[in-house]
């Protein structure tokens, strides 16, 4: 029986955990949320709690450091570090750190269970895999949580329940790679949740009771969740149900590579532009150090509006801080082009986000988004939706906005983004206040976990996306074409979790001793197709494909080579991921199907 | 103090326990060590303390050193909250009347002025001074910090 729920928040550039207790005192009341601190090597020889766990892992070359200096409370002879010495040292030795794990983890062009990060790292690094550094990060927050809280008897952090927070945009493969990730650090248990629900239940839990006096039935919020790698949208609606209110996660974005840290980076070019030898001027660690000094002139610029500049400095990268040091200035005028401009621009609702490669700004590797307007993305996403959604008009005009993710913990931005909806709806759109933008995820999942105990209010949704398989045509074979394939609907969009579904429809044969591989599709609009519906055309964004399902038949009893007619079995399950299986037709026999995550064309 | 008591326990707790021996040992040690290196450390790696001070800044005009004491001024800061809580001493606002019991602690009051003044004493508050009131150093022993390296010399390979 867990002692406490505990929410994990492991973001791109960000982990952080906190937690409640899981039987409250007053059965009808949440109890109250508290953060983890996380003890971390900030330093050699140094490792000392941090209220949040950077995600950077930094491994160590052989002798790099003296004996003992990345050790941890819980751990000696450790030749790797987790957290802020491994993202302010590995800056300066890049080659040595994975960094970005998360976005690798939902990559579908490469391998993502094979060693391939630090992407650009030299021969002799013994490389991780995306699911291992996701392992790493919560390995780390498990055995800070066990030498810290989870000392006593029953409470060590497998034992507790454990809600996972994942961007709502990741799909059932990238899901289910979390899940590994977890279950590789041991934490055999999780529950996934979406990030922008969470952040809502962080919103919910802060306003107690007076929530239902800010929102009303019909109303739409969106939430605009943009961490330091992802940028991530939703939209709840609240409903009258039982004369009280529910919330109904309507729809999700698609997965958009861009973040705090793209503005942040953006921002360090156009004042390192203003400097005699530019960026080639400087080294990684006064890279590093303009960053820095950048985001401290931005905090300074965006806190009091009445400011023209400030000032940027870039100390002296040898023991002379003055001597050596580089002077530049952040003026108001680049600021707002840079990040209000640049990121935030005004757009119409039509508009549709820039296509094509950009350069400059992307980590080799990463399919980084090629527009980084955001606002452009949302008016996409707004869009797309309300044709899914058949909205009056063909808009959506979000009610309210809640803002998470600490870029949004500057005014301006955030006025920005609620200057740009007000425009769209014809009438001022509010902002749903919510305090801690950096940890409000952590501590939204905590509460959620306490919410499936009954104490609060739940947002439905069922599952995000629907999901496909492909089924080939029986056009004829032309060389050097792919067959076209017709989609079959397994999971259909808001299916519940903890519910299953026969899949209607045809019989597939499957060769006994042969793998069989099935294409595997989804969408996040397509909300009207059924289980078991065939999709014969589709526009080009509409469904995507994802990585393939395959499962192997073993020849028991079969000759080999026979066929065995078999009906696809779909099941969401509590965790929040997919188990998809084939069932014999003729007897019970059945097999799964997993996801290979190779790289395509690697066989 | 009980001295006899004291030393029992640290026979004790050095002989049966590693971390404690730890901490003992560099007690009889000549080398510089200390708690007080380790916040000078912390202020050096993230506050560039040591490189300021160590520092000729006569040849500078104050617009280069004040630029660069702003990024300095924000390390140290902040390495000295994320290490130590520090507070004041006396709470009223400096300039304002204090009032001072007879029974004050003179390591964490000092009367300036006329101090042979009949107590309670009625002052006025120049300088609130500071405490520290919680330590949060790195959780590892000290046992490690056996060398007099404040700050390790950086060498990159191309």
């Amino acid at each position: 029986m867990a002692r406490y729920v505990v929410g994990v928040d492991l973001g791109t550039t960000n982990c952080s955990l906190a937690f409640a207790l899981a039987e409250a005192e007053d059965p009808t009341k949440p109890s109250p949320i508290e953060q983890l601190d996380v003890p971390q090597v900030v330093g050699l020889n140094d490792a000392s709690p941090r209220p949040l766990l950077p995600s950077f892992l930094y491994l160590a070359a052989p002798g790099e450091f003296p004996p003992k200096a990345l050790d941890l409370p819980w751990k000696a002879g450790a030749d790797r570090a987790v957290g802020v010495f491994a993202r302010d040292h590995g800056a300066k030795s890049p080659g040595r750190l994975v960094s970005s794990a998360k976005s690798w983890l939902s990559h579908a062009g490469v391998d993502r269970r094979s060693a391939i990060l630090p992407w650009s790292a030299p021969p002799e690094v013994a490389k991780v895999s995306p699911v291992e550094a996701s392992a790493a990060y919560l390995a780390h927050l498990r055995d800070a949580w066990n030498a810290g809280a989870g000392k006593d008897a029953g409470g060590r952090l497998e034992e507790q329940e454990v809600l996972l927070t994942v961007p709502a945009s990741f799909d059932a493969v990238a899901r289910e790679l979390t899940v590994e990730a977890a279950k590789q650090a041991g934490l055999a248990g999780v529950t996934l949740l979406e990030e922008p629900q969470a952040a809502f239940y962080a919103w919910l839990a802060e306003a107690g009771d007076r929530w239902r006096k800010q929102v009303k039935v019909g109303d739409v919020i969106l939430v605009c969740d943009v961490g330091g790698g992802t940028t991530d949208f939703t939209l709840i609606a609240v409903e009258g149900r039982d004369g009280d209110l529910a919330l109904n996660r309507l729809a999700v974005g698609e997965h958009i590579l861009l973040g705090g840290d793209n503005m942040d980076l953006a921002l360090a070019y156009s004042v390192a532009a203003t400097l005699p030898r530019g960026m080639e001027g400087l080294d990684a660690a006064q890279r590093v150090a303009l960053n820095h000094a950048c985001r401290a002139a931005k905090e300074a610029l965006f806190a009091d509006p009445k400011k023209k500049s400030a000032p940027v400095a870039i100390l002296g990268r040898g023991s002379k801080v003055i001597g050596g040091s580089i002077k530049a200035e952040l003026d108001r005028e680049t600021l707002d082009r840079v990040l209000v401009d640049g990121f935030l621009p005004m757009c119409e609702p039509t508009d549709q986000p820039a296509k094509g490669r950009r350069v400059g700004l992307a980590e080799i590797g990463l399919p980084y988004a090629a527009d980084p307007a955001i606002t452009r993305h949302l008016a996409r996403f707004l869009n797309r939706q309300a044709g899914s959604l058949h909205a009056e008009g063909g808009v959506i005009r979000p009610s309210a906005v809640l803002f998470n993710g600490g870029v949004f913990k500057a005014d301006p931005l955030r006025n920005r983004v609620l200057e740009v909806l007000s425009n769209w709806a014809g009438k001022p759109v509010p902002e749903l206040r919510s305090n801690d933008l950096d940890l409000a995820v952590a501590r939204g999942a905590a509460y959620y976990g306490q919410v499936r105990r009954g104490r609060g209010v739940r947002i439905r949704g069922g599952v995000a996306r629907s999901y496909y398989v492909g089924l080939e045509t029986s056009a004829p074979a032309v060389p050097g074409i792919e067959p076209e394939i017709k989609a079959l609907c397994v999971v259909p969009m808001g299916m519940e979790e903890g519910t299953d579904a026969d899949v209607p429809g045809p019989e597939l044969g499957l060769v006994v001793g042969e793998p069989a591989v099935f294409r595997f599709l989804s969408s996040t609009t397509r909300r009207d197709d059924p289980v078991g519906a065939v999709v014969e055309r589709w526009a080009p964004e509409e469904i995507q494909e994802l990585a393939p399902l395959e499962t192997a038949l073993a020849v028991e009893g079969e000759s080999e080579g026979a066929t065995v007619p078999v009906r696809l079995h779909a099941r969401v399950n509590e965790v929040g991921t997919l188990e998809l299986s084939c069932r014999s037709a003729r007897d019970d026999r059945r097999w799964s199907l997993e996801f290979n995550v190779r790289e395509p064309g690697e066989e | 103090m009980n001295r006899f008591w004291l030393a029992l326990r640290t026979f004790w707790r050095t002989l049966t326990e590693a971390d404690f021996a730890a901490r003992v040992e560099p007690l009889f040690s000549d080398r510089p060590t200390g708690p007080d290196l380790r916040i000078l450390a912390v202020l050096q790696r993230d506050g560039r303390l040591v490189d300021f001070l160590e520092e000729d800044i006569d040849g500078y005009g104050d617009a280069e050193v004040g630029a660069a004491v702003r990024d300095i001024h924000r390390g140290c800061r902040k390495a000295l909250h994320d290490y130590l809580s520090i507070e004041p001493v006396l709470t009223g606002a400096e300039e304002s009347s204090v009032r001072i019991p007879a029974d004050f602690d003179p390591a964490a009051v000092r009367l300036i002025g006329n101090v042979d003044a009949k107590p309670p004493f009625q002052g006025v508050l120049k300088h609130h001074g500071w405490r520290v009131r919680s330590v949060r150093l790195p959780v590892l022993p000290v046992a490690r910090d056996d060398s007099s390296v404040l700050s390790p010399a950086e060498v990159e390979i191309p």
